[in-house]
């Protein structure tokens, strides 16, 4: 089976284990909460070997590189991140509610890869401008910290649903009670955001080395550095708010929200913006 | 301090000043990406209306990220940082330096117990027990006997005071050198044919000519394709030179730079030049005698016989018949004009007897040579940027420091713990106390930890 067949069903995977998750919630049945978190992890066994066989399958075409290279394995990679925080943080906090929220943005940014017209997932050879050392340390930093920043928007709507007015439905209510405790959910919260923070500035640096090698500048306001600056700027203001504030609970659930949408424009949006020199020239 | 002086210390010492100023910034970012900066807003001009341009211009809304506004923001953001951290680095290092024995129940800062309980073992294995595991988790302890009492303090962590600070001194070295190299160094840019040599660059924006002190001459440059045909490598090789000495040689890559006397040159572009010149070459009985790059004008002599070549027209194509020039032979014994076109054979080809009929066209009229055009090769030009950034060194020191600070932060925290032992016959009675600065996730597992520890009866001897 060839690697992009194993991705499309990793990709199916990650559903089914998003709708047992989303049943053990409903239902609060404990079972099958243990076969969402099966499923979830027999997903991330097939993806990472599927990411380790693109790697090998690329040396034999003689233009070995790190799958890290264009947009399909950035969502690929990006993905398997979102899943390895997610099933350390469900096997740290020992609480199944995250994945029923976490699971399914790794299955969009998979389906994306695979469905959506215009991302080519052929192993394709690295231009020159991708040719230098700090390709690897550059991608890896930016997507998990991204990964870092979607785990803490997924967990900010859960601490929104969790405050939000008490249903009368008994499915519902029960589905909140398994909401982990506000004061858990903030600190997971900040945690995920530090972490992403410590991932974006390091992925910011190395990329202002790699840029300094390719461009002869450091840092040129190019669409992408400026807005992963922004997402910066937004993180800095929250973990400020927290430590220096003491902020709790809403508001940094709220600017978790805010900071996911800026992620989601550094990664995708910034592709939009009209007349702008893209990251593959010369 | 005088009042005013008060007023505008309060004002940037304050976090909310700091948090407006993170929102002000990035807004701005947002704009710089939205609206055309610089050359592509100079595609505006015609798409929209003339009024709306020069409220950009006037804002400065077309420059953002090089606007004097966008500099006062983070001239303020500076400003905020430098005199916040100033202001609060005192007590920083008081808290950092507060004296260690702090164990005693009378000592000025002893909290007041956060957990109260029974153990079920006897104080002296309690007691043995924690302090091995408090040695453990934090390396330094204190454990003092009061009559029956037994008081024990580990801390760990101090340096955690510092980290915000650390973090903070690393991004104004990081603006402040920003702000050095925008001011001491230059990008420039130029474009050199193989070949050819240059010692002036063009700055980048203002388009200023800048001379080097060195020469640099582009002796080829090439390109490679991979099977499918995305381009592999793209590669300049360069000389120095002063004057007619070669001072070095290397080779410019994309993500390779050379660096040559405190220079950086980068391989940004290449194309090829386009030659509008022609080459010229003479035969007799198939033997080149001469072969010349021509252009209206030019002149150069027959070998062997006394005749003058004078290239009198150079046409692109001439008379529908692709590239043609006309030639003027003066020799002793005649002068002759005839045309030279590039394709003759495939015009010959398919009119024949044209030659019969129009000597005139007949590239061999001068005997017995004969006369062919053919285009001059194009060569490639190569793009380099080049330059200079004397505060390299500074950026990346802050860079470092700020990284580093942020590991401080996040990963240290002034964990401290108070615990204080009670004789209480078969038992011990138990009053735990915790205090840090930032992670109280972290210092509840470890109160609870100890408790867990603590409570546990496996530990007592048999
Ligand atoms: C972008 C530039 C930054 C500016 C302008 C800035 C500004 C400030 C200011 C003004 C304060 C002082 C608050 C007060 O005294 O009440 C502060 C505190 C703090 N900052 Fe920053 N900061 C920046 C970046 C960062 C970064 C990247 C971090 C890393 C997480 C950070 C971590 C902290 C911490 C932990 C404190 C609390 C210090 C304390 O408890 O004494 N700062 N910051």
């Amino acid at each position: 089976m060839s690697h992009t067949s194993i991705l499309s069903w990793v990709t199916f995977v990650y559903f089914v284990s998003f709708l047992f998750y989303l049943l053990s919630m409903l239902r609060s049945e404990a079972f099958w909460g243990r076969i969402a978190t099966g499923t979830a992890l027999a997903g991330y066994v097939a993806h990472t070997l599927a990411l380790i066989i693109r790697w090998i399958a690329s040396y034999r075409l003689g233009i070995g590189h790190v799958p890290l290279a264009n947009f399909y394995e950035s969502l690929i990679f990006f993905a398997w991140a979102v899943v390895l925080l997610y099933l350390l943080i469900e096997w740290r906090t020992r609480n199944r509610s995250p994945g029923a929220f976490v699971v399914p943005c790794a299955f969009l940014a998979m389906a994306m890869a695979s469905l959506s017209p215009g991302v080519d997932s052929r192993i394709q050879p690295l231009i020159p401008a991708l040719q230098s050392n700090w390709l690897t340390s550059h991608v890896v930093t930016c997507f998990l910290a991204y990964a870092a920043f979607t785990v803490a928007f997924a967990l900010g709507i859960m601490f929104f649903l969790k405050r939000g007015e008490v249903s009368k439905q008994n499915g519902l209510k029960r589905f909140r009670e398994l909401i982990p405790h506000p004061e858990v959910l903030d600190e997971l919260i900040y945690q995920c955001a530090v972490m992403g923070f410590i991932l974006l500035t390091l992925g910011i640096v190395t990329g202002s080395v790699w840029a300094h090698y390719a461009w002869g500048s450091y840092w040129s306001w190019d669409p992408k550095e400026t807005w992963s600056l922004i997402t910066w700027l937004i993180y800095a203001a929250l973990l400020h708010a927290r430590l220096v504030r003491r902020w709790r609970g809403g508001p940094l659930a709220l600017m978790a929200v805010c900071g996911f949408a800026a992620v989601l424009f550094t990664y995708f949006g910034v592709n939009l913006l009209p007349g702008l020199h893209t990251y593959l020239q010369t | 301090m005088s009042k005013k002086c008060n007023a505008f210390w309060t004002f940037f010492s304050s976090v909310k000043l700091t948090v407006a100023l993170f929102i002000a910034i990035a807004f701005a970012s947002v704009l710089g990406t939205f609206i055309p900066q610089q050359e592509a807003a100079e595609t505006l001009t015609g798409r929209i209306s003339p009024g709306v341009i020069q409220l950009l211009r006037t804002l400065q809304l077309s420059n953002i990220f090089h606007s004097l506004w966008f500099t006062i923001l983070l001239a303020l953001l500076c400003l905020n940082l430098f005199v916040c951290s100033l202001n609060r680095f005192p007590a920083a290092f008081r808290q950092f330096s507060r004296s260690r024995s702090s164990a005693k129940p009378d000592a000025p800062n002893h909290p007041e117990p956060d957990k109260q309980f029974a153990a079920k073992n006897p104080l002296p294995i309690t007691a043995a027990l924690l302090s091995t595991i408090l040695q453990k988790r934090f390396g330094h302890i204190e454990h003092t006997t009061e009559g029956s009492r037994h008081l024990l303090y580990a801390e760990k962590g101090r340096f955690s005071y510092f980290g915000p600070y650390i973090v903070h001194v690393g991004i104004l070295i990081i603006l402040g050198g920003a702000i050095a190299g925008f001011l001491l160094g230059f990008e420039g840019y130029t474009e050199l044919g193989e070949g050819e040599s240059t010692d002036t660059v063009y700055m980048k924006g203002s388009k200023a000519a800048k001379k080097l002190p060195f020469t640099i001459r582009c002796d080829r440059f090439s390109l490679e394709f991979y099977d499918d045909g995305t381009p592999k490598r793209y590669r300049s090789d360069i000389s120095f030179l002063r004057g007619e000495r070669l001072l070095s040689q290397g080779n410019i890559l994309v993500n390779h730079p050379l660096q040559f006397e405190g220079f950086r040159f980068y391989q940004a572009n290449y194309g090829i030049i386009p030659d509008s010149r022609m080459t010229m070459t003479v035969r007799r009985h198939d033997e080149k005698v001469a072969e010349q790059t021509i252009e209206e004008g030019s002149e150069f002599d027959l070998p062997g016989v006394k005749a003058g070549v004078r290239i009198l027209r150079l046409e692109s194509n001439f008379m529908n018949l692709g590239p043609a020039a006309k030639v003027y032979i003066s020799s002793p014994g005649e002068d002759l004009q005839f045309w030279v076109f590039q394709d003759i054979d495939r015009i010959v080809q398919e009119n024949p007897g044209l030659l019969m009929q129009m000597p005139i066209m007949d590239p061999g009229l001068f005997k017995p040579y004969v006369f062919s055009l053919a285009p001059a090769g194009s060569r490639y030009f190569t793009g380099l940027m080049v330059n200079r950034d004397p505060s390299l060194p500074i950026v990346i020191t802050g860079a470092l420091i700020m990284v580093l600070g942020l590991l401080g932060v996040f990963f240290y925290d002034h964990r401290r713990v108070w615990i204080s032992l009670e004789d209480r016959g078969e038992g011990t009675e138990v009053s735990l106390a915790g205090r840090c600065n930032r992670n109280i996730a972290g210092l509840n597992r470890e109160l609870d930890f100890l408790t867990e520890k603590i409570e546990s009866p496996v530990e007592s001897p048999k």
